[in-house]
């Protein structure tokens, strides 16, 4: 339809420049006008019109026709198609010469002008396109149903089809597409560009940096290879930032979730420690007078307030491991002697450790560690504990410090049952007990990993070893002081 | 005769209760208070010596009460906190308390913190009455300190501290025989207090606090006071 009606509108205006040629004859020969220049001018004049306002069809056809009426009606012999004089045939291919590359280049510049049009119209398709894609929110999901929509507006196409990758779902906007599902999974995979000038539509592979992320057909305009380009590099982009808004978002949410079962906890270890300070004060108020209390009843008197402590313990533990998956570890680091450490570890765990035999090996000239005192001492009370939890009452502790490159290395030995191979890094992780012992020994199973998590946060590293039956050995490293650090 | 008078400052009735019953057998006289309003306004009319601060209150919390307890009075505050991290502790300090106890407590533990904040270091008789430098007095006999003219409060812990530092001047004092000069036999390893109350005070008598010529740290080791001989 719209190629036949471009041949009747071409026909035409071969007619009408006929037509014109037609009339400058007429009108040469009515005025008895007969220098062949001038005939010839006004011709060459009327082809280089045709040509720069219509095609170069148009104008070859005005030339010939404008030749053969030069030749028959002005060039003598006139009224026949021959041409006596040599010199009036050099004029006559002189004019068909001229008349031919003159419409050629008309139409040339014409052809380039239409193309610079036309490229920046897309251009401008481009840009808008690009600030509408790049403005779209959501989920990909969303997004990938808004993209076929936005093409079609942008580029007046007859029909767009998306396929997105990530929801394995065909989109569409217009026209039904000309491809199956598994025609268009196909040009994602192979990643071509399948061009039918026949059906006049377009599919291409869309992928961000080697990642596949869906095909797109467009139907209807022809877009240059630049644009095409341009048109899935977007797609591209949008449908990779919605999906990194999507996950970050999903990050953020388990975050918030972490955080409020933080606050929770904090406000729960407040209201529960309220009433165990009431107990404890009176507790020990009562323990503190001399000869007030029967031994059976100071004694009873000593498990509740031992009892009191631990339970305070726990929901200290409690509330530091939600606090470290809340990601609310925060590190108060300050230059400490490691003396010092392990000294108020040991003093600290002493009520555990009770009478057992601690030694303590510290290598001559340990630098000062930058810690967190207070988190560091958690970590040593815990090793303590466990070392005094998981050997015999009569089996000593080991405490070793050592000087390494960066940082010095503490070791917390006991000469317990000892751990299996498999248990090394398993023992690390929240709510893990061993099965040897997990029925004789109290505990939650937390110590390890908060330890774990205050080492990490300090940037060392923290590991055991054991020889099965010998006892096991704990292990960390801190950071060490470069320079003084005034106190 | 009462050992001091004590301001129990909790919003929780139990823990009042509970004080109360600890603190009367030993010879102390409590007054109560719901809040930091009510420890203000009982602040004035009872005159306590020792105020027992809980952190954690609703309404005017824990530390604005003690930045206002501090900002009109002297007198001695022990802060009652559940948060024992490093960072609160110096908070307490830093807005006035001058020692805090971790609940829960045992009752022997805050007995001997209350002594140790109602604790003044004895005078000694070898000890000048006033000691005079360039744009600083202090007036031993009269607990009083004038800077540039101007005389300055000095909460009984900043005095002490002080003065004991004055008393052993161009020596360094360790941090474990300061604090247990200052506070009791009991302490030894509270480091943080040292820094807290030394900032304090060269915020007060220093020129410039930043680069102290009186109040001078010893990295590692413990402060000294600076007295310049050939003047």
């Amino acid at each position: 339809m719209d190629r036949s009606g471009q041949m009747t509108r071409r026909s035409i205006r071969i007619l009408l420049a006929l037509a014109g040629v037609a009339f400058i004859a007429a009108f040469f020969r009515a005025a008895s006008l007969t220098n062949p220049t001038t005939i010839a001018l006004s011709f060459l004049l009327l082809v280089l019109g045709v040509a720069a306002w219509w095609s170069l069809a148009e104008a070859i056809a005005a030339s010939f026709a404008a030749a053969l009426c030069l030749n028959y009606f002005f060039l003598p012999p006139v009224g026949t198609f021959n041409i006596a004089d040599p010199e009036n045939w050099v004029a006559f291919f002189a004019f068909l010469a001229v008349s031919i590359v003159a419409s050629q280049l008309s139409e040339r510049a014409r052809r380039k002008a239409r193309e610079a049009i036309e490229r920046q119209e897309e251009t401008e398709r481009l840009y808008t396109l690009s600030r509408r894609i790049l403005m779209l929110a959501g989920s990909p999901a969303q997004v990938a149903g808004e993209v076929p929509r936005l093409i079609q507006q942008v580029f007046g196409a007859a029909g767009v089809v998306l396929y997105h990758r990530e929801t394995d779902r065909v989109l569409h906007a217009g026209q039904e597409g000309p491809l199956s599902k598994d025609q268009l999974k196909e040009i994602l995979l192979q990643g071509n560009v399948v061009e039918d000038r026949e059906q006049k539509f377009i599919a291409l592979p869309v992928g961000l940096g080697g990642k596949p992320i869906g095909s797109l057909v467009i139907q209807g305009p022809t877009l240059s290879d630049g644009a095409r380009q341009a048109v899935t590099n977007l797609i591209a982009l949008a449908l990779e930032s919605a999906h990194s808004r999507e996950v970050a978002s999903r990050a953020e949410t388990v975050r918030q979730s972490e955080e409020f079962k933080a606050t929770l906890l904090d406000a729960l270890a407040h209201e529960l420690k309220t009433p165990l300070t009431s107990a404890k004060a009176a507790v020990s108020a009562m323990l503190s007078e001399p000869g007030l209390l029967s031994t059976s009843h100071r004694e009873l008197l000593t498990i509740v307030d031992e009892e009191t402590q631990r339970l305070n313990l726990l929901i200290t533990e409690v509330l530091q491991m939600a606090r470290i998956e809340a990601g609310k570890l925060r590190l108060n680091p300050q230059a400490c002697a490691v003396n010092v450490l392990l000294r108020d570890a040991i003093e600290g765990a002493s009520r555990i450790l009770e009478n057992r035999k601690v030694e303590i090996h510290l290598a001559p000239d340990l630098s000062p560690v930058l810690v967190d005192s207070d988190l560091v001492g958690t970590v040593l009370r815990h090793l303590l504990e466990n070392a005094a939890k998981y050997s015999p009452p009569v089996a000593s502790i080991a405490i070793a410090a050592k000087q390494e490159r960066d940082g010095v290395c503490i070791s917390v030995t006991d000469r317990g049952s000892g751990l299996k191979e498999d248990e090394l890094s398993r023992v690390f992780e929240k709510y893990y007990r061993s099965p040897a012992t997990r029925d004789t020994v109290p505990g939650l199973g937390m110590g390890l990993a908060i330890a774990r998590n205050i080492i990490l946060a300090h940037g060392g590293r923290i590991w055991a070893e054991s020889s099965p039956g010998q006892g096991s050995r704990f292990s960390f490293t801190l950071p060490s002081v470069r320079q003084a650090v005034n106190v | 005769m009462t050992q001091g008078r004590i301001l129990v400052v909790d919003d929780e009735p139990q823990i009042r209760r509970t004080l109360r019953a600890v603190l009367i057998p030993h010879g102390y006289t409590v007054f109560e208070a719901r809040s930091g309003e009510e420890a203000l306004a009982a602040l004035r009319q009872e005159q306590p010596d020792l105020v027992l601060l809980d952190l954690n209150m609703p309404g005017m919390g824990g530390l604005d009460a003690c930045r206002a307890i501090r900002e009109n009075s002297d007198v001695a505050i022990l802060v009652l906190t559940v948060r024992d991290a490093e960072n609160d502790k110096v908070q307490a300090l830093d807005a006035g308390a001058d020692d805090y106890v971790i609940k829960p407590f045992g009752t022997p533990e805050l007995l001997a913190r209350i002594r140790a904040a109602l604790r003044r270091l004895p005078v000694s008789p070898d000890v000048p009455p006033s000691l005079e430098l360039e744009g600083l007095t202090i007036d031993f006999a009269a607990r009083q300190v004038t800077v540039a003219g101007k005389v300055l409060r000095l909460t009984p812990k900043e005095f002490d501290l002080l003065r004991y530092l004055t008393s052993n001047a161009n020596e360094v004092v360790p941090h474990r025989k300061l604090l247990q000069a200052v506070w009791g036999p009991d302490y030894g390893n509270e480091v943080e207090y040292l820094r807290v109350f030394v900032n304090h005070l060269r915020k007060k008598i220093e020129r410039h606090p930043g680069t102290p010529k009186y109040l001078v740290t010893e990295p590692w080791v413990g402060y000294r006071f600076v007295i310049q001989k050939n003047k």
